[in-house]
């Protein structure tokens, strides 16, 4: 889960990082009076969660309160990556010395959290990686131990820093991994870390990501989560609907036939079978291992309000998963709907023979084989075009 | 000589944490059926108690003192007691451990997975079904019907795609030496690389069979090996940037694309099928 850059810089305020003087408007007016406040030249940036804003103009500085209210005027309600921008962060414009890039994240390959910075901040890390790859410096971090003192001394003087700015900047290092570590991050960023030219360190822009699965535990994200996905429309609310219905995972694509898979791996199995006869899948729905008839019953629900789903291809590999539970939840779905659902079902493993017998019974076509299975669904689409 | 399989075989004593949960009850029966030596059960408040035979303790420690013979694990456990459960059976010395829940938050799978190899153990997980070598031990789930015993060392990420690899060698004569479903988070416990390097060195392995998917980059982290390699991977298909389901099948700037995978496993001398009926194809015209 993505937090705005607002939301990430209260985050890092709260674990002593220093931040720049500012606060949140939702219209041009909010701008004006926040610019008031401050008393000097703003930056005036868009809260939206995906691509880099500056360059796109989507981070505006104005000199006086006049105009960071026209500059707000135009952000507000403005497109960016998809997204509506429907709040600005209005905040004291610094006189920059330097920038720095500090960030921890997940390192899956290493298995360990990763420190990485560079002196060469203000860019995003792609580029910095293609245009200075010798000055990014990675220290992996074991979870039990943490940052440790020589690996932050190592770090610091990978940026090439002195005296008190190596101080403040090490004292940044120790609280960002802190407040990552406490909030369950999987990425925690500032970039740049600007350090002004009298000489104090800020962090000017800040990224946090948090790791769904430990959402339980920070209730205060849990709550923003599901206030944040209220707002979601067409294929996006479909997606986020599907974790609600309990269902494994949900992937709109664009055709027609709808998959239906007992596990992630064979769902992107399926799909790359049915795009090899060019058939055109409409989603990936993984129903999980703990299925029930109710579960089935959810999946298809949710498949079917995709109004492009034409015919639905169910591929149950079942190793907890009982075959005669899925027959039944297709059964009480057509049953509950009044019809059934064009669709073919490969139905293999625990309990099978039962499960076959159950839909054979209410007329779906099943299949031992996901090959023929997939070459019927293919044709039976064709057969609907006609 | 004797025939050892990898990570698990007839010597494998297991002891199931969570034993007594609707999943722990179930494959119990699962694992006994095969023929799965399964010494105790744990769960915490229900010592005394027997699920299918096997009897349950309240600590891993009070199981080993009844069973020092114990060597493996799996659990049942859910995510949000799975550090500590796992710590537990890591400093009882047990291994491999299967671990099988889903939605471990990626801090605790760290913990686990970096505490067991400072203890020299191997985690086969988060999310996965398990180990199965057919006619010597199951650790997991897998369904017994679409695995022969044979010489082909399989490893995937979740349980479907091997179960499914695994009946189309067997429809054609071929048989599995062990199949290891290293799990489908981010984070897991043994990696392919290694099993690679288990397979490499296993007697009872001719050749081996990779099916791996988009994302993470547990594909290209294998090297070359002196065996036969058939490698499959799913997703080619998918869209990038989105989550497929797996934690780990997602692609991210490039990272972890079809194309990327295909390439490295080319260039370490695998062979690659696009479905799961060629990987058998190409292991009967390697072997």
């Amino acid at each position: 889960m993505k937090l705005y850059e607002f939301e990430a810089k209260q985050v890092f305020k709260d674990h002593g990082i220093p931040v720049p003087m500012g606060r949140v408007a939702k219209t041009p007016n909010e701008a004006r009076e926040i610019a008031q406040e401050i008393g000097m030249p703003v930056a005036v940036k868009a809260q939206v969660l995906a691509g880099t804003r500056g360059r796109s103009g989507f981070i505006r500085f104005a000199d006086n309160p006049n105009e960071a209210e026209k500059t707000a005027l135009e952000l507000l309600g403005s497109q960016f990556s998809g997204s509506k921008v429907a709040s600005l962060l209005v905040e004291e414009k610094l006189d920059i010395g330097s920038e720095l890039y500090v960030a921890v994240t997940v390192d899956g390959a290493a298995r360990k959290f990763v420190m990485i910075v560079s002196p060469e901040g203000g860019i995003e890390i792609e580029e910095i990686a293609a245009k200075f790859p010798e000055k990014i410096i990675k220290k992996h971090v074991d979870p039990w131990l943490g940052l440790l003192d020589f690996q932050i001394r190592k770090l610091i003087k990978g940026m090439g820093l002195r005296g008190e700015q190596a101080s403040a900047v090490r004292e940044v290092l120790t609280l960002l991994y802190d407040a990552f570590k406490e909030h369950d991050g999987v990425l925690a960023e500032i970039n740049p870390l600007v350090i002004t030219k009298g000489g104090s360190v800020v962090a000017v822009d800040a990224r946090l990501s948090i790791d769904e699965n430990a959402l339980d535990r920070h209730p205060e994200f849990k709550a923003k989560f599901e206030e944040r996905k209220s707002h979601l429309e067409g294929a996006e609310l479909r997606e986020w609907d599907a974790t609600r219905r309990g269902v494994g995972a949900y992937v709109e694509l664009d055709g027609d036939i709808a998959v239906l898979a007992n596990g992630a791996s064979l769902g992107m199995e399926t799909i790359d079978l049915v795009s090899d006869l060019s058939g055109k899948p409409a989603c990936f729905c993984d129903i999980g291992a703990m299925v029930t008839a109710e579960l089935v019953e959810n999946s298809m629900d949710l498949v079917l309000s995709n109004p492009r789903v034409r015919v639905l291809l169910f591929n149950i590999l079942g190793g907890l998963v009982r075959c005669d539970l899925v027959a039944d939840g297709i059964v009480n779905h057509a049953r509950r709907r009044g019809a059934l659902v064009p669709m073919v079902a490969r139905l293999s493993g625990t309990l099978e023979e039962q499960g076959r017998n159950i839909l054979r019974g209410a007329g779906v076509e099943t299949f031992d084989s996901i090959f023929e299975a997939v070459k019927r669904v293919v044709e039976m689409m064709k057969e609907l075009e006609k | 000589m004797e025939q050892l399989a990898i990570l698990v075989d007839e010597s494998t004593r297991a002891i199931v944490q969570g034993i007594t949960g609707t999943h722990g009850r179930i494959v119990t029966k699962r694992m006994l059926d095969a023929g799965t030596r399964i010494v105790a059960g744990v769960t915490p408040g229900k010592a005394g108690e027997k699920v299918h035979g096997v009897p349950v303790y309240d600590l891993v420690e009070e199981a080993m003192r009844e069973h020092p013979e114990a060597n493996a694990a799996i659990s049942f456990v859910p995510a949000r007691f799975i550090v500590d459960a796992a710590i537990e059976a890591i400093s009882a010395g047990l291994s491999p451990i299967v671990i099988t829940a889903e939605h471990v938050p990626t801090f605790d799978a760290l913990k686990i997975v970096n505490y067991a190899t400072s203890c020299g153990i191997y985690i086969i997980g988060p999310n996965t079904p398990g180990i199965y070598s057919p006619a010597k031990c199951l650790l997991g789930f897998h369904p017994l019907r679409f695995f022969g015993k044979g010489r082909v060392g399989l490893m995937a990420r979740g349980g479907g795609i091997s179960y499914e690899v695994s009946g189309c060698i067997l429809s054609k004569g071929m048989g599995i030496s062990t199949c290891v479903n290293i799990g489908g988070d981010r984070i897991t416990g043994l990696t392919f690389a290694q099993v690679l390097k288990l397979f490499e060195e296993d007697d009872e392995t001719d050749c081996i069979v990779i099916a791996g998917e988009i994302g993470g980059t547990l594909e290209e982290e294998t090297s070359t090996v002196t065996k036969p390699v058939v490698a499959l991977i799913v997703g080619r298909t998918s869209p990038s940037g989105k989550r497929m389901g797996h934690a780990g099948a997602i692609i991210e700037m490039g990272m972890g694309s079809y194309e990327s995978k295909v390439k490295a496993l080319s260039s370490a001398g695998a062979v690659i099928a696009r479905n799961p009926s060629e990987v058998a194809e190409l292991l009967l015209r390697l072997t």
